[in-house]
């Protein structure tokens, strides 16, 4: 019964959105220019962000599943906070650590604000939580026991964590950047804030269709390109999971 | 619009006045879907149009605004005027086509030939004005009222700036908004919008009473 109730809340949304579609227009609004340009920046960003998600996140989830040290409660309470605050916040947060007027931005000279590096930087600290908390929880269910035994046989730390511990952690190596992709694809808050709305480098499709919403001219591109992510995720998400996610 | 609420609440203290804060667009969006509201005032009186249903009484201009130019105190991209924002490398913030700043934005940049290099576009005034005083951009357009309202800004003054008139639309004919209009309408809220820089509504006095 509950279950039910929770897939119609889930369902609902998307039929009423598909049912206020602009059939008509659907493709004119999917090639427009500005959908053009700013799916393009969305594809970039998200997977320069999914990138930079696993090239950090994944440490981080071993040390926090392997190690013991001090103050790791705090270290995966910080972590965790992106999933927590709102976006909007986490884009503040990040303006006050690398704008243009922080130590970072004095001594780089380098101004974040409506460049591409922003936006991906914006989408890569919300999208990270996501790949290291569920890294950590395979890494917690995986049976040490394999990564001993080969201790036993006289593999070192490194040839050890390359040739067991990563290929154990693989399945939640690639959901958790599934999932960190799909959380950097849906970016909108941390992104307009931090980096701004600029066309073709921090336009991505979420802020395109929050500003197709502000003008009632381009109402109807804004349910357009919401049916377009909603498709491309669904795809995605889809393919994805049957391939590299093994069923149980 | 706080000030306001402070205001109306002191002389009415049965009354808890309840604000919806946020740019044009999104209230009038906010009321289409039917937020229940008994009074709606908008940056600029051509925005009152999108209402799907047309307000119980005829709208009532409260005060003018002005666009402007605002760069951070220090000014760091040495911006003299509208000029100067083509400047290879200057990053300006300005309102999206379709809001109401936006809008004014667009005919100001239009009738007078100016281009801009590098821009971010945002949401509402309110955006724009925070990307300029945290020095994160070089310049931005706001309201003349917005540079007054901070320290944080210094204005640098258009001149044939678009102006846009704060209209209020009553959404409902109940006693208590006939009430709260009156009081939007007193010389204590015109008295209120021109300490905050706001002009006067041309032709009428702007506190013209209930």
């Amino acid at each position: 019964m509950a279950a039910g109730v929770g897939v119609l809340l889930f369902a609902i949304p998307v039929i009423a959105l598909l049912a206020d579609a602009p059939w008509s227009t659907l493709f004119t609004q999917f090639t427009a220019p500005e959908t053009l340009t700013a799916g393009r920046v969305s594809v970039i960003v998200s997977l320069a962000a999914t990138a930079l998600a696993v090239l950090l996140g994944v440490p981080m989830a071993f040390a926090l599943a392997n190690m013991d040290f001090w103050g790791k409660p705090i270290v995966r309470t910080i972590i965790t906070v992106p999933l927590v605050l709102p976006p909007v916040v986490t884009g503040v947060a990040l303006t006050s650590a690398f704008g243009r007027r922080t130590l970072f931005g004095e001594l780089t000279g380098i101004g974040l604000t409506s460049t591409m590096a922003g936006a991906v930087l914006a989408a890569a600290v919300v999208a990270t939580p996501f790949l290291v908390l569920t890294v950590e929880g395979t890494l917690r269910s995986t049976d040490p026991g394999y990564e001993q035994l080969a201790a036993t046989l006289g593999a070192g730390p490194l040839a050890r964590w390359w040739r067991i511990s990563l290929p154990l952690a693989r399945p939640g190596v690639l959901a958790g950047a599934i999932l960190a992709w799909a959380r950097a694809l849906g970016e909108f808050g941390a992104t307009i804030t931090f980096a701004g709305n600029t066309e073709g480098s921090t336009q991505t499709l979420p802020l395109e269709i929050a500003l197709a919403l502000e003008n009632p001219d381009t109402q109807d591109r804004a349910v357009a390109v919401s049916i377009l992510m909603l498709i491309v995720s669904l795809t995605v998400l889809i393919t994805l999971r049957d391939r590299w996610i093994p069923r149980r | 619009m706080e000030l306001v609420e402070e205001g109306y609440e002191r002389d009415n203290p049965e009354v808890d006045l309840r604000m919806n804060l946020a740019g044009t667009n999104a209230l009038v969006r906010q009321v289409n879907s039917g937020a229940d509201a008994a009074i709606l005032v908008a940056a600029d009186a051509s925005f009152l149009d999108d209402l799907l249903d047309p307000p119980a009484a005829p709208p009532v201009p409260l005060a003018t605004n002005e666009l402007t130019l605002a760069v951070p105190v220090d000014n760091p991209a040495g911006i003299d005027g509208p000029e100067d924002l083509s400047t290879e490398g200057v990053l300006t913030a300005r309102c999206a086509t379709g809001v109401p700043c936006g809008d004014a934005t667009d005919a100001y940049l239009a009738t007078n030939g100016f281009a801009i290099s590098r821009f971010t576009e945002e949401a509402n005034v309110r955006s724009v004005l925070a990307k300029v005083s945290t020095g994160e951009v070089d310049a931005g357009f706001v309201y003349r009222t917005d540079t007054e309202a901070t320290d944080a800004v210094v204005e640098i003054p258009l001149s044939d700036a678009p102006r846009v008139t704060v209209t209020m639309a009553r959404l409902d004919d109940g006693e208590s908004t006939t009430d709260l209009a009156r009081y939007l309408r007193s010389d204590e809220v015109a008295d209120l919008f021109a300490r905050l820089g706001f002009g006067p509504v041309d032709g009428l006095a702007a506190g013209g009473g209930g």
